[in-house]
């Protein structure tokens, strides 16, 4: 099967970039078997191959000097039972970015090219072993964010999401066909009305959404949230986000316009990677650095999904906090009352309110943490925004769009019908929904699909 | 000549194309080589059955109405001739849509015939033959004759088949069966033989035609009238009103089976050859028989029939709806059980028929076999079944054999500009497992495969290929200018306020009248009377104009899918690409691919059996080709 094929054999690094405590080393291709025994010398008699899905301890060594690189464990995979259904053989050496980098070094003297980006996926998708969707979810897996944004994948992976596409397609396709008999033999057959054609399609279209809902659910998961922590200096922006990681990250000092560039810091929020940007604090720039911060702060609010808008409990309301509550119009905000370490300010929140009575407000102090998990749920909240689901299926972009697509026909289609217009016309839309639920699954062939492959997993040139 | 005889055979006479077999694919396929300058015979068994309608009396229907459309538009025959002849005409699906309303005519079946046979006889560079065409000559992998069954041997450079049923024809009734072609004309085994001699592909199908009965017998009064149009129908773009106002019209009769008609089939379902396995060849799943209907949807406890008259002048009346292979006697039975059908005479039986016919993949989209040079099929021949579906078959095969000895491009069509394009993209790509008929629901593009529009999608192709005259090549041309000149009338024109208040109509000022056709409450007729344009518009030229307005929006629509297929159609695939060593491609997917040597991505996807995956993953070899050998400037791609 997978031999004859004129094909290279690939390897490369299999595990993270970084220190850790174990690297692995995939090769696959015709050429797996030959490549490992000239690097890996076992302890046995048998050598991996002989004993496939067997790990083997071993020397991993330079094939031209034979000098040792490191001890390992080796294991081989016969085609097709491997992970691209090529021959497969990986490499277990001590982790650490060095003894990884000599062992794929060492392999590829020993005769296998360095594998591209997603060229392992790639090779098994075309070996069958993956659906487009699939061979996405692994890259997804890859760069999963947190855990649930794994879960996801995951879900993908084992087929869920194609499964209830080709649900949803398959009733599309049952309408055209029920459409279309109609004309075919109008001496015999009874046509579905429109109301009858309009409910089946309000059905599809209620799934798509949901799944739309989980979409939105998803791209959180796997992309996280981009927030913006904006103030006036000296409010406290950095130690509010220090309070946020839970540990030191920036540095945080008495003098006023510390934090010049921006910071930007990673942490989970019920298993949302919310990425926190802490900006230079807005006020008339005394230096042309700090202008610079100041612009850039502007920008990062501008490009922010959460803004988080943070406020002295210590001080009277200023020019620089009234600009602030601008910068939150139209967007997802927050304000946050700082340093109320005993009390809150009711006073200074009554006259935040009036500029902006939409914007919830918490009292907190990073100091004492007072008030912080109230904040943390209140975020959590407010990015959720109702779209909350614990399981969803679809955090892809691609498929996001084919999917918004699909919902967009439908509902033309449910408005030609709705029209009295013949169903034969709502078919022209019909059908292009289908087409686009069947890019999700790759039911539908399409040019553009391959394209959007080539341009994720980096092929060719 | 340097072909080796057998003995016996003499070389009679040369001609550059011979059409073999004189149903509606061959009189369609030698009328085009004639009308294309090349010299050409029609070789049949008996003149007499030339255009012979076996089956029902009818041309049209769905989809089917959109071909004879497509025929006309490239001068063909058969929708002239239909209107000339037709004995009751309707408009099937008003009300379903602009794409699939469809014409329909009864049609005076000896009249026809007798019609074509007279067209053909006055056609320039046109010859008919008597003779069983029994083998062709080929030498090289090259057409270069064909061999009749008394051993007259006609040198050619390319021949069309067209033997239709007839190809080793067995008729079954009951438990009687007998070689024959259809209607009683005998069968002709010889070709059959001998194709598959040659290690074709073949298949053998079934079909089979209800009872006719005679019209004396019957009481109609217990039946429902079902009258022709009294309004000007007509298929061909050049039938005159007068044509139409000439013909008679004459009724179809409805009445329906019951509980007592389908106990006695029941009761007789094992003196079906059908059912007792007597009959090998595959039937037509949306063409079921009688006993095919009762025990297939049992819970239905009556099923329509339709009388129909064969002819103006003749007493048969054809039963459709009730085709059958029972026994004479058991025929006569259920039939008696029908109201207006107590006291009726059978005139012939109802039959079934098996025949060969040719496996179509291994035909080109011109239909020209692949491996042997000048040798073309059509018609049932290559699984099809009706009569509209073979003359359009024919008419194609008929052009591409004359420019294939005149020097010209060969004529394909795809999916996207016609039926006809749907039709033999389904047969050489998907080949056939029953008898092929073309539906509405087969074209993806069916709004813009409209039968207002055949003209406006073939007339200039066909045009230039020599195949239309001058009385057509000018009512074409005044009919587009007629066309463009109304649409941009409607275009331009705009309603002031007041003129839309008078209309009753809410909108703002300035609407053009064809912004306002597009409002699903307007209609064009009531447009033209309010503001009537400059000159008379003739009721093709409205028809065009109110569809392509109204539906502009749909129109628009399914033209940009259309360029998506597009897309995939232009993604060539080399002829010598090594399918089987594709790495991801899977074997069943490989194997068809190399036999098939699709000519582009779009076509490969289409083969029965090549999944999405598989189209994947051509593409991504294909681009990953593409992008490892780029092509060089200069280099044709």
């Amino acid at each position: 099967m997978a031999q004859n094929r004129n094909l290279q054999t690939i390897a490369a690094i299999a595990t993270p970039a970084g220190s850790g405590g174990l690297a692995v080393i995939r090769i696959s291709g015709s050429e797996a078997a030959a490549v490992l025994s000239r690097i890996f010398l076992p302890m046995a008699e048998k050598l991996p191959q002989a004993d496939p899905r067997r790990m083997l301890l071993g020397k991993i060594i330079e094939p031209q000097t034979k000098k040792l690189i490191d001890e390992g464990l080796a294991v081989f995979f016969a085609a097709p039972a491997s992970f691209t259904t090529e021959d497969v053989a990986e490499l277990h050496c001590h982790g650490g970015a060095f003894v990884a980098a000599a062992v794929l070094k060492a392999a590829l003297a020993a005769g296998a090219v360095l594998a591209k980006p997603g060229e392992f996926t790639l090779r098994a998708f075309l070996g069958g072993r993956l659906d487009l969707v699939q061979a996405e979810a692994i890259r997804d897996i890859i760069e999963a964010k947190s855990l649930q944004a794994l879960a996801v994948s995951q879900n993908q992976l084992a087929g869920h999401l194609s499964e209830q596409i080709n649900l949803l397609e398959d009733e599309l396709l049952q309408l055209l066909a029920e459409i279309a008999a109609g004309v075919d033999f109008p001496e015999d057959i009874d046509l579905l009305s429109n109301e009858q054609i309009d409910q089946r399609l309000a059905l599809v279209n209620n799934s798509i959404n949901e799944l739309l809902k989980d979409a939105e659910m998803g791209r959180l998961l796997k992309e996280g949230v981009s927030c913006a922590l904006l103030g006036a200096v000296n409010v406290g922006k950095s130690s509010l986000l220090n309070a946020l990681l839970q540990e030191e990250r920036v540095i945080v000092t008495a003098s006023p316009g510390t934090t010049r560039d921006i910071v930007e810091e990673g942490f989970l929020l019920s298993g949302i990677k919310v990425v926190l940007a802490d900006t230079a604090g807005l006020r008339v720039a005394k230096e042309e650095a700090e202008q610079i911060g100041i612009e850039k702060s502007r920008k990062k609010a501008a490009e922010a999904e959460l803004l988080l808008l943070v406020f002295d409990a210590t001080r009277p309301l200023g020019e620089q906090d009234k600009e602030l509550l601008s910068l939150a119009q139209g967007k997802k905000a927050l304000i946050i009352i700082n340093k109320c370490d005993f009390a809150d300010n009711e006073e200074l929140a009554g006259q935040i309110k009036q500029p902006a009575p939409q914007i919830p407000i918490m009292f907190v102090s990073a100091k004492t943490g007072r008030g912080l998990s109230e904040l943390k749920a209140k975020m959590t909240e407010i990015i959720l925004g109702g779209v909350y689901n614990a399981e969803p299926k679809i955090n892809n972009l691609r498929h996001q769009e084919a999917l918004l697509a699909a919902s967009f026909y439908i509902s033309q289609a449910q408005e030609t019908l709705q029209q009295n217009l013949p169903a034969d016309l709502a078919a022209v839309d019909i059908l292009s929904a289908r087409n686009a639920l069947g890019e999700i699954s790759g039911r539908t062939a399409s040019a553009d699909i391959i394209e959007k492959i080539f341009a994720t997993f980096c092929l060719g040139k | 000549m340097s072909f080796k005889l057998a003995e016996n055979e003499y070389i009679a006479e040369t001609y550059q194309v011979i059409v073999v077999g004189g149903g509606h694919a061959g009189c369609e396929a030698a009328a085009a080589a004639a009308r294309l300058g090349v010299n050409t015979l029609l070789l049949t068994l008996n003149p007499e059955s030339i255009a012979l309608l076996p089956c029902n009396p009818s041309i049209g229907g769905a989809a089917k109405s959109v071909l004879v459309r497509e025929i006309d538009a490239m001068g063909g025959i058969m929708a002239r001739l239909a209107d000339e002849t037709q004995i009751q005409i309707r408009m099937l699906n008003t009300g379903k849509g602009p794409a699939v309303q469809a014409l329909r005519a009864q049609i005076d079946k000896p009249y026809y015939s007798r019609r074509m046979h007279h067209l053909l006889e006055s056609t320039p560079n046109l010859s008919i033959r008597a003779g069983e065409g029994a083998r062709l000559i080929i030498e090289n992998n090259k057409v270069c004759g064909v061999a009749t069954a008394v051993g007259a041997v006609f040198a050619c450079d390319a021949v069309i088949l067209t033997c239709g049923t007839y190809l080793n024809g067995l008729i079954h009734i009951g438990g009687f069966s007998q070689r024959s072609g259809p209607s009683g004309y005998p069968a002709a085994p010889l070709m059959g033989d001998y194709l598959r001699s040659l290690g074709l592909e073949m298949g053998r199908f079934k079909t089979g035609t209800p009872a006719r009965v005679d019209k004396n017998t019957i009481d109609f009064d217990k039946t429902e009238v079902q009258p022709g149009s009294k309004e000007f129908l007509a298929f061909s773009y050049l039938t005159k009103e007068e044509t139409f106002r000439a013909r008679p019209s004459v009724p179809c009769y409805l009445s329906y089976t019951n509980e007592q008609t389908h106990q006695i089939i029941r009761d007789n379902l094992h003196r079906s050859p059908l059912y007792s396995g007597r009959i090998e060849g595959i039937g037509p799943r949306y063409c079921p028989s009688l006993e095919d209907k009762v025990v297939r949807f049992a819970d239905r406890t009556a099923h329509q029939l339709f009388l129909e008259p064969e002819g103006l002048n003749s007493r048969e009346i054809y039963v459709q709806g009730m085709s059958s292979s029972l026994p004479e006697e058991v025929q006569a039975a259920f039939m008696h059980t029908i109201p207006g059908l107590e006291r009726v005479k059978i005139i012939r039986p109802a039959y079934a028929i098996e025949y060969d016919c040719l496996q179509p993949t291994q035909l080109k989209a011109t239909l020209e076999h692949k491996e042997i040079k000048g040798f073309f099929s059509a018609g049932q021949l290559n699984g099809t079944s009706g009569y509209e579906e073979a003359a359009a078959q024919g008419l194609l095969a008929g052009i591409n054999a004359a420019a294939s000895l005149l020097d010209k491009e060969q004529l394909t069509f795809t999916r996207a500009d016609s039926y006809i394009g749907v039709m033999v993209d389904d047969l050489v790509t998907k080949g056939v497992s029953e008898p092929y008929r073309l539906f509405t629901s087969l074209a993806e593009y069916r709004l813009l495969l409209r039968q207002d529009n055949a003209d406006t999608r073939l007339t200039e192709i066909a045009d230039s290929y020599g195949l239309i005259d001058e009385e057509r090549r000018r009512a074409y041309y005044e009919k587009k200018e007629a066309i463009e000149k109304e649409s941009r009338r409607l275009r331009d024109f705009r309603l002031n306020s007041s003129a839309l208040q008078a209309l009753g109509i809410d909108a703002k000022s300035g609407l053009t009248l064809a912004e306002l056709l597009r409002r699903p409450e307007a209609n064009y007729e009531q447009v033209l009377q309010h503001y009537p344009p400059d000159s008379q518009l003739s009721s093709q030229v409205k028809e065009s104009i109110e569809i392509t307005l109204k539906y502009e929006g749909y129109i628009q629509k399914q033209l940009k899918q259309v360029e998506r297929f597009k897309n995939l159609e232009k993604k060539k695939l080399p002829a010598d690409l090594d399918y089987l060593n594709i790495k991801g491609l899977s074997n069943e997917s490989a194997q068809k691919l190399a036999r098939f040597k699709p000519d582009n991505i779009g076509q490969a996807s289409r083969i029965t059996g090549v999944s999405p995956a598989d189209i994947n993953v051509l593409l991504i070899y294909i681009e990953q080709h593409r992008r490892m050998f780029p092509v060089k400037q200069g280099d044709k791609q």
